[in-house]
């Protein structure tokens, strides 16, 4: 017994000295964070990409999930992850601890919109004032698209979710808003535009199921974030990594697959509507006269 | 018109019927039981799987996450998706609406259960809302389903509950396939028993069927041409062919008698007619001939009147003859008959005997005289013979035999020639009935006058080889016939 024991402690110590020697000869992992503002359930995709990333970084790459925004934009935050993919409303509030890495170009452009859709057996329904009294089904309480621009569009027209709803739920990705939507669970729902879009050509008996009622303004696409603290060569080797990733023919692919055109650079101002939109609805819900 | 079917096909039809009841019977008592046992293995796994999706539900209840609670019950329904009758499962709150449903457009969330149709108010309050805590199965007959309800508590409380909902039509395929094997098995019982049972109701019935027949014919067909099954069984087909058989002897025997009686009839007023007429004859013959005898002694003498009532004369006598053998007289001056009488005969009748190459077997047993008159008996002994030897061929055989039996003589004439046909039978002893040429055709009319008179029997048998006339005559008081 002793015997196993004292083999099993010395073969422990040894495999710890070599990850502690290999270790100190490479760089540590780069951590991305991936959120619901790309198809997160495509596992075998998400792999090629990881090695397209690690090819051309030189060093090892980390995807890191989790099941909601909030808490990739705290992990960005709290220097557990380098950078992350995230949606422009947790980017704008979270503006001076994250750096813009990049922006995707999504049809040409670096914006989206938000969808407002119903159950495609649903023809009478056409803005948010036909819903009163449905289930609705938002994706994220930190999400732009899902949460956001509804709650704007709402109050524009001088409605509240609470009273105008039934019931409402968060599904926490944007592709089970649309299935939720779809199977009748919830009779209405937001979406962000640029999902719908991309799950109309790989699952379109999906989105059929579904159809759009209204769609909003543009706003700013989901940007890749980095921590504040990431050094500034780091930062640059990063961005340009996503910026000429449609050099590549690899790359090239894997942006089909994502249905972008590639990324761009970005500015900081591509996001002041999100800003304004939140100033809005704070506004509103914001009782009394103290702001 | 089943009624009117013939046995060889109703035995097999009931024999039939009786193993597609009996395979009826069985086949239903094992689809009750297989649907019974179907249905509490569906309840088993059922209040499984209610209590797993119970307590995986507890915490997505608490947090009112209505996705993630959708998902756990959409894995369950989706893992049925193949089925043609997939369950439903809605997860109700404690304010008893549903709180996620794995088919929302039935049962919406937020949807009360008595709106889903869930509970019924009446009769009692029931469905999806058991009494006791813990799982409950209900059989709802209006829905034509099956529900496992079962309780998701957190911690001592009640969040709701989870109801599983099964058609009942996911109990039928095992039933389809217990009554597909009972159906196959009942074709292959048939297939094998049918042809079995076919031959024994052929079997039982050809007797049947043939007694029938046979019956049918009896007022058709003579009762000795009807052919009967031969049958000895001692069961009820047995003895009616038994007693049929007996039936149709009778039957043969009063239609021999009556022939018999019509025969004796019509010979006895034929006897009347030729007595009568005889006699009518004889008077005025009598006369006649003592008027020419007269004539002879008186009359004249030419050669002609002679000759003419010589012809006369014979013409007459012959016509006396003639009558007299028709008239057969019982009172004829006569003795007892004695050996010597039957002596006489045999002696009588040796010349022809001999004429023929014959061969003549005599037996008699008369000895002393006998309470019989001899002139008759030996003309009906005479008779007889002379019939038998002239019916033999060359060389053939005749016999005699004369004995005392009981308080009778029996006279039995054989002889070996051909066998009188069948239509002669019938008119064998009446007045010249010779079918053949030779002889006054009266012999047998006389034995049969006879024997008649002296209320004796006379009976032939006649087949070929053997032709035998038997005579049987009561010994009687002299005083009768002397």
């Amino acid at each position: 017994m002793n015997h196993t024991l004292r083999r099993l402690f010395a073969v422990l110590c040894l495999g710890f000295a070599y990850s502690t020697a290999y270790a100190e000869t490479r760089d540590p992992p780069l951590k991305v964070g991936i959120t619901a503002v790309i198809l997160q359930d495509q596992n075998e995709f998400l792999a090629q990409w990881e090695t397209h990333l690690e090819s051309r970084l030189g060093r090892d790459v980390e995807f890191v999930q989790r099941g909601s925004y909030a808490e990739i934009s705290e992990l960005l935050s709290r220097d557990e992850i380098d950078i992350a993919w995230v949606c422009g409303a947790p980017y704008v509030r979270h503006r001076d601890r994250w750096r813009l890495v990049a922006v995707p170009l999504a049809d040409g452009k670096p914006s989206y919109q938000s969808y407002l859709i119903v159950r495609a057996s649903d023809t009478r329904r056409r803005s948010y004032a036909d819903l009163r009294g449905t289930v609705f089904a938002y994706s994220d309480p930190d999400s732009n698209s899902g949460y956001l621009v509804p709650q704007f569009e709402m109050l524009k027209q001088g409605l509240r979710s609470a009273s105008l709803f039934r019931k409402t739920f968060f599904t926490w990705s944007h592709h089970d808003t649309v299935r939720a939507v779809a199977v009748g669970l919830a009779q209405a729902g937001a979406v962000d535009g640029y999902i719908w879009e991309t799950l109309a050509r790989i699952e379109p008996e999906l989105t059929r199921e579904t159809r759009v009622v209204a769609k909003s303004d543009w706003y700013g696409f989901p940007p890749i974030a980095a921590r504040a603290s990431l050094a500034a060569d780091d930062l640059e080797a990063i961005r340009r990594i996503f910026v000429t990733m449609d050099d590549s023919d690899e790359g090239r692919r894997l942006l089909g697959r994502m249905n972008l055109d590639g990324f761009v650079p970005g500015e900081d101002a591509w996001y002041d509507r999100i800003r304004q939109i939140i100033r809005f609805v704070d506004g509103q819900y914001a009782q009394g006269p103290q702001l | 018109m089943l009624r009117d079917l013939s046995y060889r096909y109703k035995i097999p039809l009931a024999f039939t019927g009786v193993i597609l009841l009996t395979a009826l019977a069985l086949a239903s008592t094992t689809a009750v039981r297989t649907y019974e046992s179907a249905r509490s293995d569906l309840l088993a796994s059922a209040e499984g799987l209610g209590a797993v999706l119970a307590s995986a539900l507890a915490d997505p209840i608490r947090k009112d996450a209505v996705w993630p609670a959708y998902l756990s019950i959409q894995g369950l329904a989706s893992a049925e998706a193949g089925m043609s009758d997939p369950l439903a499962v809605v997860v109700a709150d404690a304010q008893e609406r549903v709180f996620v449903s794995s088919r929302p457009e039935q049962f919406p969330i937020l949807a009360r259960l008595e709106d889903v149709g869930l509970v019924s108010e009446s009769p009692p309050s029931q469905v999806a809302r058991p009494r006791g805590r813990g799982p409950a199965a209900i059989e709802d007959d209006a829905g034509d389903r099956l529900l496992m309800v079962v309780p998701i508590e957190f911690a001592g409380a009640s969040l709701g509950r989870v109801i599983l909902i099964y058609p009942r039509s996911r109990l039928l395929p095992p039933l389809y396939e217990n009554v597909r094997g009972t159906v196959w098995t009942t074709v292959l019982v048939l297939f094998a028993l049918v042809p079995l049972g076919w031959a024994w109701g052929s079997r039982v019935a050809a007797p049947l069927v043939h007694l029938a027949d046979g019956l049918s014919k009896v007022t058709t067909v003579a009762p000795e041409e009807i052919v009967l099954p031969q049958i000895r069984n001692g069961d009820e087909i047995g003895r009616l062919t038994g007693q049929f058989r007996t039936m149709l002897r009778d039957l043969q025997e009063k239609r021999e008698v009556e022939r018999q009686m019509v025969a004796t009839e019509r010979l006895a007023a034929l006897g009347r007619l030729s007595a009568g007429v005889a006699h009518e004859i004889n008077n005025p013959l009598g006369g006649m001939l003592t008027a020419l005898s007269t004539y002879r002694r008186h009359g004249g003498r030419e050669a002609l009147s002679h000759r003419t009532v010589s012809l006369l004369e014979r013409g007459l006598q012959q016509i006396r003859e003639t009558v007299s053998a028709l008239l057969v007289e019982a009172k004829l001056e006569t003795h007892p008959l004695s050996a010597h009488d039957i002596e006489d005969v045999r002696t009588l009748v040796a010349p022809e005997v001999h004429k023929k190459n014959a061969r003549l077997d005599w037996a008699s047993e008369v000895d002393g005289p006998m309470a019989l008159p001899s002139t008759q008996v030996r003309q009906v002994l005479i008779n007889l013979l002379l019939n038998a030897i002239e019916a033999v061929d060359d060389g053939g055989l005749v016999g005699c035999d004369i004995r005392r039996h009981e308080e009778r003589l029996r006279i039995t004439i054989e002889d070996d020639g051909n066998p009188i046909p069948g239509d002669h039978v019938e008119h064998l002893f009446e007045p010249f009935a010779r079918h053949h040429t030779g002889g006054s055709g009266l012999g047998l009319w006389v034995t049969y006058q006879i024997v008649q008179q002296f209320k004796g029997e006379l009976t032939v048998d006649s087949r070929p080889g053997l032709t035998r006339f038997c005579v049987e005559l009561p010994f009687t008081s002299a005083g009768q016939w002397t």
